[in-house]
């Protein structure tokens, strides 16, 4: 295992306040690493703390083997692309890019000169570089950051919520020049977000955080997939919550459940289930497929629940529905077909249907809060 | 629709009671006469008089105003920074009375400021000259560089400076090549209003100034009193008006300047 950049048992408090506490993990050297959580969960405390912006309480981060708590933030091999750009207004963009290098004062004024060139061309701004900040657009300025960081080499790329003051379009198109970039230069990347689409697109690995603490680790489709607890469900996608009591073991993969308002249904059993025990299912809404009448093709591992259309939004590439199934709500999206060419009528609100998912989608949470239920689109799943 | 007439009248106004008086000296400032200011004929025998040798203590007190100006702006500009970053990064508990006391001479009427020196510098047993006015002009202008400076402070975003650390700027670094830059259009801003506040202060000068150290604004007004001399002060208040108008160009094409030249 290279681990690159090591947490352990960081702690810092703000006052009685701890935002981060007690956290340990690990960052491998060249990877993409998110910091993925809601605002105030301490994401950006600990980028500060690798930056040296503070200092932690308790515990040490290790860069490459060297503990850099005592190492002022100038000294640190590492460059930060702030939220707000923090561009030197009163600096070119060619300027504010050699920022870095001058003060080095490991190359020569032709060196610098030819890096600086090279760093404008590689974030696509030569055009621009005789021009001040206030003379670019955002995106434009969170390319200069990004080329202003980079051009130093450093060891650790650290990125706070680069791209959370642009637009969703142009979000999306720097994220992947973000992530050519990363493979172009093979650098560490740090990544703070709290937006979940960004982190699951980009990272290798995610942390999900809240409270000061990590939640969970994984790469996204792990975090996606298979969420540890109720915050991490809710708040990567959403989600239906399936509460209920575990009845008698089928084979060795499924048992059955008594699910709250549903009766009894299949449960996928990943991990061991002992009747009587209380559980809780993710079921994400894309997993539940609806139709007007009972699909007859249906294996006996196949869940199935009548309900009524209560509301649904047309998104585009994917309508989310609102079904009523006796007590409660599910929350089901489903791709349609092509809207012109399809026999069947498409699904409206009032329409009776089935609700069908393999049990397999249904993912049994370790931990289960009826807080988390707000962190849903649909928080009333239960009305 | 029918336009309003007030934007035209208040233009008219504007002009009779900012810049007419101001034309008339500079027209008197050419006129022949020397007691009337009917016209008589144009001439430079004023400005000619000026050079006079017996006209001497005039250029005196106008080398005088200069220099006091000069430093008491010099001062007031490295002062007045240094407390405005003072009062805006370091918060403490008596934060309200330090602003106050920053306001202070900016708002005091003149009359109470040079009675109150005078007395402060009487008891302290300072010789009165050139040096009392000095001390006394960097009183009032470092507060109004500090006022200036701090406007500017307020739209200053933080983050460059962690972004400077974070690029391997030292904290000496920071403030060179990051602070002081973006400050510096209020540094000057502060730097011309406190010499203009300098060159023109009569109240405060007279009450702190001794024996041989008259400034130009206290030589006009005793000049003024003899109205002989009255064409006199014409010309030198025109040859002033031209080179404050030369400097406010020239400062203002400095700055269109930095924005023009980065297209």
């Amino acid at each position: 295992m290279s681990d690159f950049l090591v947490f352990e048992n960081v702690t810092k408090r703000f006052g009685d306040l701890a935002v981060v506490s007690e956290i340990s993990f690990s960052v491998e050297k060249g990877e993409i690493f998110s910091l993925l959580g809601p605002s105030g969960c301490g994401k950006t405390t600990l980028l500060r703390l690798v930056a040296g912006f503070m200092k932690p309480d308790e515990g040490r981060i290790l860069l490459n083997g060297r503990d850099i708590n005592q190492i002022p933030p100038e000294k640190r091999p590492v460059n930060t692309v702030f939220q707000n750009y923090a561009l030197f207004p009163h600096l070119t963009l060619r300027q504010n890019i050699a920022f870095g290098p001058e003060l080095a004062k490991k190359l020569s004024r032709a060196e610098i000169d030819t890096e600086v060139e090279r760093m404008l061309d590689l974030v696509d701004l030569a055009s621009h570089a005789d021009k001040k900040p206030s003379q670019i657009s955002g995106g434009q300025k969170q390319r200069v950051a990004i080329g202003r960081a980079l051009i130093n080499k450093p060891e650790v790329l650290l990125l706070d919520e680069p791209l959370a003051a642009l637009d969703l379009k142009l979000r999306q198109r720097l994220l992947v020049e973000l992530e050519d970039l990363h493979e172009e230069v093979g650098i560490t990347f740090l990544y703070v977000t709290h937006d979940q689409g960004e982190a699951m697109g980009i990272s290798d690995r995610i942390a999900v955080m809240r409270a000061g603490k990590i939640e969970q680790i994984g790469a996204p489709a792990a975090i996606y997939e298979t969420p540890v607890n109720s915050f991490v469900a809710a708040f990567i996608g959403d989600t239906n919550f399936l509460s209920g009591v575990a009845g008698e073991e089928l084979d060795h993969e499924y048992h059955n459940a008594v699910l709250d308002d549903l009766g009894i249904l299949r449960v996928y059993k990943d991990r061991p289930i002992l009747q009587g025990d209380r559980l809780t299912l993710s079921l994400r809404p894309e997993t539940i497929a609806l139709s007007r009448a009972r699909p007859g093709t249906l294996t006996e591992n196949h869940n199935a629940a009548r309900g009524v259309i209560e509301d649904m939004i047309y998104l585009g590439s994917l309508t989310r529905f609102r079904v009523r199934s006796g007590a409660r709500l599910f929350m089901v999206e489903s791709q349609h077909g092509r809207f012109f060419l399809d026999d069947e009528k498409p699904l409206q609100r009032g329409d009776q249907v089935w609700l069908c998912w393999h049990a397999n989608d249904g993912y049994r949470l370790e931990n289960f809060s009826e807080e988390d239920r707000q962190l849903l689109s649909f928080p009333g799943g239960k009305e | 629709m029918k336009s309003s007439r007030l934007p035209a009248i208040v233009f008219a106004l504007v002009i009779v009671f900012l810049y007419v008086p101001i034309l008339f000296l500079v027209v008197n400032s050419f006129n022949e006469a020397r007691f009337s200011s009917t016209w008589t004929g144009f001439t430079l025998k004023w400005y000619a008089a000026l050079f006079n040798p017996q006209n001497r203590d005039l250029w005196e007190a106008t080398q005088r105003t200069l220099l006091i100006a000069v430093s008491s702006s010099a001062v007031s500009m490295i002062l007045g920074t240094l407390s405005a970053c003072a009062l805006h990064w370091y918060r403490t508990k008596l934060q309200r009375l330090n602003y106050g006391m920053i306001y202070l001479p900016v708002i005091i009427p003149d009359l109470l400021m040079g009675i109150s020196l005078l007395l402060f510098f009487v008891a302290l047993g300072v010789t009165l000259g050139t040096v009392t006015i000095l001390i006394a002009h960097i009183t009032f202008c470092a507060s109004f560089v500090t006022v200036v400076v701090l406007g500017r402070l307020q739209g200053f975003d933080e983050s460059v400076i962690a972004a400077a650390r974070d690029l391997g700027a030292t904290r000496w670094v920071v403030i060179r090549r990051v602070i002081l830059p973006l400050l510096a259009p209020g540094i000057v801003a502060g730097g011309l209003l406190s010499f203009t506040l300098s060159v023109d202060d009569y109240v405060i000068t007279f009450f702190v100034t001794g024996p041989g150290s008259t400034t130009l604004p206290l030589k006009i007004y005793s000049m003024v009193k003899h109205s002989r001399e009255l064409p006199l002060i014409n010309a030198i208040s025109t040859i002033f008006l031209v080179v404050t108008f030369l400097i406010v160009w020239w400062s203002q094409n400095l700055t269109r300047d930095q924005t023009v030249r980065s297209h």
